[in-house]
């Protein structure tokens, strides 16, 4: 009987503690390390997929890249492939697309994840954001 | 599990390709607005596929047959309830 | 909610259309990448919105 008293007496209080969490949690979300996935399709972009994953990069977040269709062709350009050795950018390809615009698969770095549509889709469940260039 | 929104626009046959191959891990809704359906067979197949795999077909376009219609102002209302919109 | 819009080239009809229904109940940034190459300001603004659009 006691034991509910208490629990009565608590509840308020816990509840306060909940909000005071939430709130909490949800200023610090907006300081916090933002991946940001690019979805590369073309090879047009290559001076802005360099330059905005530099600026990324340079305000502490992480990139996800991933290339598929024509824009597997950046994934052999030495300033792209380059990124790959900043801390925090991870690159993947559609394999499949790869081979088809004549690509040879030795010719991709091997830290390049020559993948599938999965890592596509990983990448866009992982990444708090997606670009398409 | 991400919600996103595949946006069909010049390169259809592969956008359809990613937007099926995503549902691999997020849930995948497919939109052609203005455009015309591309009626050639990669296309027609991954309609096809996308269908089978349950993916909701949007179109603003009335003569995009088997697509839901949707006015771009709904559209513009249901995109804000993406995780990632994705124009291809 | 914020909604930034990054413009790889001019927009076409159907992209002012969306950005004029998000206009009227959302705040709407517009990034025009195809004249503007300020990457720093382009990583800031998708850094503060809510949804990003590349089109």
């Amino acid at each position: 009987m006691s034991g509910y008293g208490l629990w009565e007496r608590a509840a308020p209080l816990l509840l306060q503690l909940l909000c005071v969490t939430k709130i909490l949690i949800k200023n610090t979300d907006k300081h916090a390390i933002m991946k940001l996935g690019i979805l590369v399709t073309t090879d047009k972009y290559r001076d802005d997929i360099i330059g905005l994953t530099e600026a990324v990069l340079k305000r502490g977040h992480a990139v996800i890249i991933f290339f598929m269709d024509e824009g597997c062709r950046l994934a052999i350009d030495k300033d792209i492939v380059a990124l790959k050795d900043r801390t925090g950018v991870s690159m993947s390809l559609c394999d499949l697309n790869r081979g088809k615009i004549g690509i040879a698969k030795q010719d991709i770095r091997e830290d390049i994840i020559c993948g599938s549509q999965y890592d596509n889709a990983l990448m866009n469940r992982e990444a708090d954001k997606v670009i398409v260039f | 599990m991400k919600k996103i929104a595949v946006m069909l626009r010049d390169r259809q046959s592969e956008a359809l390709r990613m937007a099926i191959g995503l549902t691999i891990l997020n849930e995948v809704d497919v939109y052609i607005l203005d455009a015309t359906l591309e009626a050639n067979a990669e296309v027609m197949l991954n309609i096809e596929m996308a269908k089978e795999m349950r993916l909701r077909l949007y179109t603003s376009n009335i003569l995009n047959e088997g697509m839901e219609y949707i006015t771009i102002e709904d559209v513009a209302k249901r995109l804000k309830g993406y995780d990632s919109i994705l124009p291809y | 909610m914020k909604i930034l819009y990054i413009l790889k080239a001019e927009p076409e009809d159907i992209v002012n259309r969306l950005i004029a229904e998000h206009k009227k109940d959302s705040e709407v940034l517009v990034f025009e990448l195809y004249k503007d190459k300020d990457y720093d300001l382009m990583a800031k603004m998708i850094e503060d919105c809510d949804r990003v659009i590349a089109w």
